[in-house]
């Protein structure tokens, strides 16, 4: 027994010996008179590694106790006595002379007064909606709140003004939640002012009317621009007014109008100059076509509403208008935000003139088969055009949130003029002077209604209606010295005279049902559509003593035409959410009679069936980042006619080659596609897609090409694919204060067209463009910012079994802006372009332009002047090369010329 | 014998009027030293972002205004009254925010060890406080380090509340307090977030000084001695009730209260009561 309690004491000695020993250190923590410190922070170190072994706070009485285990491989510990407002303390205790008490004395040290910033991030995320602070981004020289949204992050802003947030298209930008431009947001986005606008939210799922929150998702992507806090007043706003020399008298005036309450909001803004700071352009529609979301929207109606007449538009190349353009443009705009009982009432209109003018000039070479055809162009034109727009949204919602009606209705009066003068030459031989003025008259307008009945927790029913009417007028007049030869007429008949008319009527009716249940959703629509248009079209010839000649009945070029379509359909569509997985799948079928009636021919009447189906799946790799695939199949009716102007004739499709065939194109849709997006913890964005598209039975271009005229008609069917690989990320570096964004695309096309000769040419078109750009970002006293663009563009046209030929165009985009703010009053701006440009194989030419800015704040007057100095190295021309399907061509434009423009802009 | 002194007893020595008379005046002084326990003597500000399902009203800049014996935790973003916003597709009739001229703070005695957080009243306009015990958070200390500014911070990790939490703290600020009601280590916590990023409070700016502005003090609300898990379950409780009483009068099972469970601080309840 004794021989046990033995061993058993050995075996607990040993296992004594082998667990860390627990030690307890305790002590006081007092200043030097001998006041308690409490919550003096102790803390009990090891080593050199300062591992922390044991911590606590002194108590009131300035006591505290450390219980440790005895570190391994340690023989000093470290007492580290700290107290806010007393001189940190530390013992250094050699684990062998370890005793249990330590009585600390602090000496008071006078509290140092410390700042540190961190780089406050700019972007918050709740839930949808990710928001980002402008002012971080700004450097105080944007104008407009799209130059301030170049500078986001994962922003991207076409030349036209639509915008795209890390790879997708933004649909909506709304005002202080309201939207009062639709499609037109270009308007706003270019004409309202960066600084009176404190945030931006980026909406993802977008759902214009609330009540279909949870029952069905959206893919829409809006904008939401709030106000500063301080513009929040009864009225408040900015306006400038500036004058300047260069070129003949130049004239500058803004303003920017707002009263904003909880109750109403009224906007006003608009612009008048001949500076090139204006465009009428800024009011057109940016219709994001969706292929795979064919649900209409309340301001949206079906595609295909365009008109028919391709009039020349100016070209802008990449740079400022006012480099490239003489205007005088005013433009201006009113938003009414309104309660009317319980309905809320979003009125805007806007209107405006402009005259525009522009040298342009090309030279191409033409690849026609035999032999190339080299010819150059310039051509002088003047544009004369108005817009007047108006339009009311009408939303209501019932008390209990089960009902709402919705109404959008809209007009349009936009009407353009132009007058071309045009030089065209083949290399050595005789100039041609062809002149061409046109005239467009149009009238659009455009009802839409929508009621919303909640039947359920988590299904409704939907009904809505569409009608549109639009009536166009044309006149097209040209003179050409060849109009005679090609229609056979004595020569002094070069003046040609042409009228057409277009009205179109369209009607829908739908009927939706959705519901959501669990994890799943699901819509079923039924509806029917209608479409009425009416084309008549005449043209005659007339020579200097003015006599007439017009074609005889059953002549190409003119005549009447009509077409009917109806459609029945029934969509269904159904949504499933699964872990990290959604998936959807709709399908469309339906019925659609087709009428094509045209005076000299017997009516073609067929019933096409309707199949469209479409799938789609994504998948959320992490809160950062998702995956994307959709596939969608659409059948489209062809464009049945179009009109050009002057000496490029006018013409009907079935015309020309007899009533159209009215078979659907099939067009395929394929894209597969990864997003990311940590914005607020790494301020970086990534996206990567791939997309395919395969059209049967499509419309292909039909050309004629001769040194005394172009003819461009549409002809059936042609096979095209297009594949198109793309990518962007973009990085801000918040140590360095700079930002980094790249952007990559390569896309190829095959298509079939036709060059001079009923033969099918197979025309591969690739594109290959990647940039990257490198500046700094947030404030600083000097900002840079440089982008180089690469674009290379092959057509290989297949000429015969064995002759191909290539069309190749190269061009180097780049562009630096640097700003210098050596004070909070002073800011300067400059602004270089650069372009390299070449086709084929001959040497780069290079061109430069530049612009410069001063800025003066006059914070006391609330004021600002500004000096512009457009085109500071007179340069003459711009130009780059471009190569598309079976032409090579290097065009260009004639440059403003050099002026100055002081404007003086007041804030209130 | 009684050991209290009556006031008479006192006041029947002349030392006892002298005590009397000295205390009536050191009084207001014992007030003033409470009262420096109030003020400030630093303050970080954070950058709260809450990405969960109707939390995220709180989300922007907050403030941690910090002495050695307390602290609070304001929302600065909050507006000070409840406000309702504007239709949107989130919310027919938009929805309220709710407003607190205090923003919602979070006080932390650190000697009691005690958090005491004001949240919006159950079934009443009045606002609630709850009271949690600090000192519950088993932290991890790791050797990492990083700067913020001149203050070298270390790398901690802790649950709280049912969520994992990665934490930045500096020993050169001896001040045991964070964000919300993250405390606990032997030093201030200058950046936290939880591991899933759910939940960040992330380093704005720290500054130091006598002159700090802002009171440190109690919460205005009903005192109601619950800890946040029974505050919670209590407003739970209440919805369901409301929800039985409003279905009942309107003879429909369309009403329903949702309560959102996925909260900052998790609590366990009834799946059944999850909506």
């Amino acid at each position: 027994m004794a021989l046990l309690v033995r061993i058993l004491a050995l075996l607990w000695c040993s296992g004594a010996l082998l667990a860390p020993a627990q030690v307890v250190v305790s002590g006081t923590v007092r200043d030097t008179a001998g006041v308690a410190v409490p919550m003096a922070s102790v803390v009990l170190s090891a080593c050199a590694d300062e591992r922390t072994l044991a911590y606590g706070y002194a108590d009131v009485e300035g006591h505290y106790r450390l219980s440790f285990a005895v570190p391994e491989g340690c023989d000093t510990l470290s007492l580290t006595v700290r107290g806010i407002g007393f001189q940190a303390q530390t013992l250094l205790i050699a684990l062998r002379d370890l005793r249990p008490h330590y009585d600390i004395a602090l000496v008071n040290a006078q509290l140092q007064e410390v700042v540190v910033r961190a780089r406050y991030t700019p972007v918050v995320q709740r839930g949808d909606t990710t928001e980002y602070r402008l002012r971080s981004f700004s450097d105080s020289t944007e104008f407009s709140v799209e130059d301030l949204l170049k500078k986001l992050p994962g922003f991207q802003v076409n030349e036209q003004g639509m915008i795209s947030v890390n790879g997708r298209t933004v649909s909506s930008v709304l005002l202080e939640g309201d939207d009062l431009f639709g499609y037109n947001y270009a308007l706003a986005t270019r004409n309202l002012r960066a600084d009176a606008f404190e945030t931006v939210q980026v909406i993802e799922r977008y759902q214009e009317n609330p009540l279909l929150k949870g029952i069905a998702d959206s893919e829409r992507l809006a904008l939401n621009l709030t106000l500063r806090e301080d513009r929040k007043y009864a009225w408040s706003g900015h306006a400038a007014a500036g004058l300047g020399v260069g070129g003949g008298a130049r004239a500058y005036s803004h303003l920017n109008l707002f009263s904003v309450s909880k109750r109403e909001k009224i906007y006003l803004f608009g612009k008048a100059d001949n500076a090139g700071q204006t465009s009428l352009h800024d009011a057109s529609a940016l219709i994001p076509y969706d292929p795979f979301n064919p649900r209409l929207h309340l301001r949206q109606g079906a595609p295909q509403m365009r008109s028919l007449q391709q009039e020349p538009t100016e070209n802008t190349m990449g740079m400022p208008r006012a480099f490239v353009l003489q205007n005088r443009t005013a433009l201006g705009c009113y938003g009414h935000v309104l309660p009317v009982g319980a309905l809320k009432l979003k009125i805007s209109a806007w209107g405006g003139g402009e005259r525009t003018a522009q040298q342009a000039f090309s030279e191409s070479r033409f690849l026609l088969g035999s032999s190339d055809l080299n010819l150059s162009e310039t051509a002088t034109t003047q544009w004369q055009r108005q817009v007047y727009h108006a339009e009311a949204e009408g939303n209501y919602y019932s008390p209990n949130a089960r009902r709402s009606f919705r109404f959008f209705a809209r007009a349009d009066h936009a009407p353009v003029r132009y007058e071309q003068d045009i030089a065209r030459q083949q290399a050595g031989a005789d100039v041609f002077r062809i002149q061409a003025d046109g005239n467009r008259l149009p009238l659009d307008l455009f009802l839409s209604t929508e009621y919303t009945h909640k039947v359920g927790k988590n299904s409704l029913l939907q009904l809505t209606g569409r009608q549109d009417y639009l009536r166009h007028r044309y006149d097209l007049q040209g003179e050409h010295a060849y109009y005679p030869l090609f229609f056979g007429l004595a020569e002094d008949f070069r003046r040609l005279e042409q009228q057409a008319a277009q009205v179109q009527r369209r009607t829908q009716l739908s009927a939706l049902f959705m519901a959501a249940r669990g994890s799943i959703q699901w819509q079923t629509e039924i509806g029917a559509y209608w479409h009425d248009s009416r084309l008549s079209s005449a043209f005659s010839l007339h020579n200097t003593q003015a006599k007439r000649w017009q074609p005889a009945p059953g002549e190409p070029y003119a005549g009447a035409f009509r077409v009917r379509v109806q459609r029945y359909y029934a969509r269904a569509e159904g949504v499933y959410h699964h872990n990290r997985w959604r998936f959807s799948a709709q399908l469309l079928g339906g019925w659609q009679p087709i009428a094509l009636i045209e005076e000299r021919t017997t009516p073609r009447r067929q019933a096409l069936p309707l199949l469209q189906p479409g799938a789609q799946a994504s998948y959320k790799i992490t809160d950062r980042s998702a995956f994307h695939a959709q596939y969608g199949f659409q059948q489209q009716m062809p464009a049945v006619a179009s009109l050009y102007p002057g000496y490029r004739f006018s013409s009907a499709l079935q015309l020309l080659n007899g009533l159209p065939d009215p078979s659907w194109i099939a067009r395929h849709h394929a894209r597969i596609s990864y997003a990311y997006n940590d914005l607020v913890r790494r301020m970086t964005t990534a996206s990567l897609s791939a997309s395919i598209t395969h059209a049967d039975r499509e419309l292909g271009a039909q050309h004629l090409v001769n040194p005394f005229l172009s003819i461009n008609e549409p002809f059936r069917p042609v096979t095209f694919t297009s594949y198109a690989l793309a990518g962007n990320a973009g990085r801000y570096f918040s140590a360095l204060s700079s930002r980094l964004d790249v952007n990559i695309l390569y896309d190829v096309s095959d298509q079939q067209m036709r060059v001079n000769s009923d033969a099918l040419r197979q025309v591969r078109t690739r594109h290959w463009q990647a940039g990257v750009g490198y500046g700094s970002a947030f404030e600083g006293w000097v900002n840079v910012f440089l982008r180089v663009n690469a674009l290379r563009s092959v057509s290989d046209n297949q000429l015969s079994a064995r002759e191909t030929a290539a069309a190749v165009s190269q061009n180097w985009l780049s562009s630096a802006e640097l700003v210098f703010k050596p004070s909070a009053l002073f800011r300067l701006k400059w602004r270089a372009q650069h372009v390299a440009f070449r086709s084929s194989a001959s040497p780069y030419a290079h061109l430069w332009a530049v612009n410069g800015e001063a800025f003066f704040q006059l914070p006391r007057q609330h004021s600002e002047l500004r000096l512009l100095w457009n085109n500071l190295l007179a340069t003459r021309r711009f130009e780059s090369a471009f190569a598309d399907g079976f032409a090579e061509s290097r065009s260009g434009v004639a440059v403003a010329p050099r002026f100055a423009l002081l404007t003086w802009s007041f804030k209130f | 014998m009684s050991n209290f002194i009556s006031f008479r007893q006192v006041l029947s020595s002349f030392s006892g009027v002298l005590l009397y008379f000295v205390s009536y005046f050191l009084a207001p002084f014992s007030a003033l030293h409470a009262q420096a326990d109030s003020l400030p003597i630093g303050r970080v500000v954070y950058h709260h972002q809450v990405n969960l399902y109707l939390q995220e009203e709180r989300n922007g800049l907050a403030v941690l205004l910090f002495n050695p014996m307390r602290s609070m935790y304001i929302h600065t973003a909050v507006p000070a009254e409840s406000q309702r916003t504007a239709p949107d597709d989130k919310f027919v009739f938009g929805r309220t925010i709710g407003g607190d001229p205090e923003g919602w703070p979070v006080y932390k005695d650190h000697l009691a060890r005690k958090a005491y957080a004001k949240e919006h009243g159950i079934g009443t306009a009045e606002k609630f406080v709850t009271t949690d015990t600090l000192g519950a958070i088993a932290w991890t200390l790791h050797a990492e380090r990083k700067k913020f500014g001149a203050y070298e911070c270390r790398r901690a990790t802790g649950v709280f509340a049912g969520r994992e939490y990665e934490v930045w703290y500096t020993p050169d600020i001896p001040i045991s307090s964070g964000p919300h009601k993250l405390a606990g280590l032997p030093g201030l916590i200058l950046d936290a977030r939880t591991t899933d990023n759910k939940v960040q409070y992330r380093f704005v700016a720290l500054e130091l000084s006598p002159q700090t502005p802002g009171v440190i003090r109690m919460p205005v609300g009903r005192q109601t001695g619950m800890t946040y898990a029974e505050y919670f379950r209590a407003r739970v409780k209440h919805a369901r009730e409301l929800e039985k009483m409003l279905n009942a009068e309107s003879g429909s099972t369309m009403t329903i209260i949702t309560v959102p469970h996925d909260t900052v601080e998790l609590v366990e309840i009834e799946a059944a009561e999850k909506k």
